[in-house]
């Protein structure tokens, strides 16, 4: 049972670690005003922080294109007709339109870690003839060019729905994404507009945004997602609940059982521990023997409950997993469940041995020898 | 003297007003046959528990070789300065011949039960399947088999016939007299008693003679 339930107990911890890392629990700190940047000294601060897991980083600035010509339906000449829309991330599969499914990559790869670059809209491509690995210019209202690698093809779908005067940098087909090195290159700048912040341990969120709030609070709001997480995570508490019940019943029962077998297999060797003492044996050594002896029984019960354990593993999991959750939950025996299970048996054996010897150790030999003769 | 009894009182824990043993004192010698003689409730066996640190006394002290026995505990004192025997040999029922022996001490239990006269087929046979004579050999055996200077016997032929028991008195007078150790015997065998070097009669708790007997 100590097996079962802490094998249970390690899946569903597990499981829910794995949630917690696909469920991406976040918080987002966003400027306040236009002109306040989160620094990169802040981003530092952020990432040095114990729940951390990783930080995106989000900055947003028009451009003008030089090689190459944007996509609109308006005639206007106002700048907003002129200009791209330049939206920079660390990594743009998170955070983006495209972790929420109103984009895709069509071709090429994602901006993130050493993948450095531009990705930029299917028709934009297609209507100046651009291909992955093509560079094209922009440059920024201060005049300063910066040539970039196309280094994905993104589509949305619904290019065609967007109305037809709309201006140039509002235009789906004109937002390019870019990358943080290249973005503050091409503006001069450092600092973000917004920065996502991604817990290592979902149930740590509240604290991470407080601190957040603490060290940005002049600057930026926060908003916290984690939705997702406490939804997959019901289920598994649940079980753990239950699981742990069961671990508590299961030493208690187990304490009281194996007590007062022993008890009973003491009684028959009273005779035998009171010679020893009489012959001067130490009731330190009666005491180790015993352990020892039901340490030897519980030695082998360990193993033929690893044996059970590693066949029961598969029934656990069906059992846990038929219920319709979604979770996956992996219950397999693994040596850290035999490490507990010892070490808790060790401390139920010992508790067990102390209270069925200990009367008879206290006992004066002479008395017990005495009845024994009747 | 290898065993002193100094001015020893006894009274159980739960009658506390009824002494057992009275102000009790007694020298013991090694190469010497002892019997402790009385009526059934006088102390004897009281007083050889006292002997063999079973119990405590209420007040007085019980030196070994000139030390009192609680100075180095009592579990000290029953391994290394007494050896003891019972009327109902108290042998571990589910060892052999040879392992009760061992239990006694380091010496050889071969050379010991040939010393008490166990034939060697007997030996490697459970202590069970012994006759009572032979069972309370081994138990002498199993108190021989430690180094202590004073073996202490209760009622050692309680249990068994006449023949037997002689035989049992003469192991522990060889016991006496041949090994040099200090050998004292509670019981009620006044044969038994006849046997010994000093014979101690005890009343009420009280030694009420010490009778020296000369071959």
């Amino acid at each position: 049972m100590i097996l079962s339930t802490n094998m249970i107990l390690r899946a569903t911890a597990d499981s829910k670690t794995a949630i917690g890392e696909k469920t991406k629990a976040k918080v987002v700190m966003e400027i306040l005003k236009g002109d306040d940047r989160i620094t990169p000294d802040d981003v530092e601060w952020i990432k040095d922080l114990e729940e951390v897991s990783t930080v995106n980083c989000l900055a947003k600035n028009d451009a003008f294109p030089i090689n190459f010509q944007l996509v609109t339906g308006s005639d206007s000449t106002e700048a907003t007709n002129q200009k791209a829309s330049l939206l920079s991330y660390d990594n743009l599969e998170n955070d983006s339109g495209f972790s929420e499914g109103v984009y895709r990559l069509v071709s090429g790869s994602y901006i993130a870690g050493d993948i450095k670059g531009i990705v930029i809209n299917s028709y934009l491509a297609d209507s100046n003839q651009l291909k992955l690995g093509d560079l094209i210019e922009l440059e920024n209202t201060n005049g300063k060019r910066v040539s970039l690698e196309i280094v994905g093809i993104f589509l949305s779908g619904n290019e065609s729905k967007q109305p037809e005067g709309m201006d140039s940098v509002n235009r789906i087909e004109n937002q390019i994404f870019i990358d943080n090195i290249s973005y503050s290159d091409l503006f001069e700048t450092d600092g973000y507009a917004k920065v996502a912040v991604y817990c290592k341990k979902p149930e740590q969120l509240n604290v991470l945004e407080e601190e957040l709030n603490k060290y940005l609070s002049d600057k930026a709001d926060s908003t916290t997602s984690d939705t997702l997480y406490q939804q997959m995570a019901l289920p598994l508490e649940q079980i753990t609940r239950a699981a742990k019940l069961m671990l508590a019943l299961t030493l208690l029962a187990g304490t009281v059982i194996v007590s007062l077998l022993l008890c009973m297999w003491m009684r028959t060797r009273q005779k035998e521990t009171a010679i020893f003492i009489s012959i001067g044996k130490s009731k330190a050594s009666i005491f180790l023997q015993v352990f020892m002896e039901s340490f030897f029984v519980f030695a082998f019960a360990v193993l033929g409950s690893c044996c059970l354990g590693n066949f029961m593993a598969g029934i656990l999991q069906g059992f846990l997993t038929e219920s319709g959750t979604d979770i996956s939950l992996e219950v397999l025996l693994q040596f850290k469940d035999i490490g507990l299970l010892a070490g808790l048996g060790s401390l139920l054996v010992l508790a067990a041995v102390i209270v069925s010897l200990l009367p008879i150790l206290r006992t004066n030999p002479k008395e017990t020898l005495s009845k024994m003769e009747g | 003297m290898v065993l002193e009894v100094k001015n020893v009182q006894y009274s159980y824990k739960s009658q506390k007003e009824k002494e057992i043993s009275k102000n009790v004192s007694m020298q013991f010698e090694e190469k010497k046959f002892y019997t402790i003689v009385g009526a059934s409730g006088a102390g004897k066996t009281t007083f050889l528990s006292l002997l063999a640190g079973l119990d405590l006394p209420v007040r007085g002290t019980i030196l070994y070789d000139g030390e009192d026995i609680q100075k180095k505990g009592l579990n000290y004192h029953r391994k290394h300065h007494v050896s003891l025997v019972f009327q109902n040999y108290n042998l571990i029922d589910y060892l052999t011949t040879e392992e009760n022996v061992r239990l006694g001490g380091t010496k050889k239990p071969q050379d010991l039960l040939e010393k008490v006269n166990i034939p060697c087929e007997d030996w490697k046979r459970n202590v069970l399947q012994l006759s009572g004579g032979q069972q309370q050999r081994v138990a002498i055996a199993r108190a021989l088999a430690s180094n202590a200077k004073v073996l202490l016997a209760d009622e050692p032929t309680g249990n068994l016939d006449e023949n037997t028991a002689g035989e049992i008195i003469e192991l522990l007078k060889r016991t006496a007299h041949e090994l040099g150790k200090c050998v004292i015997v509670v019981t009620h065998s006044k044969y038994l008693a006849a046997q010994a070097d000093e014979i101690i009669m005890i009343k009420d708790g009280c030694i009420e003679s010490v009778t020296e007997l000369s071959d």
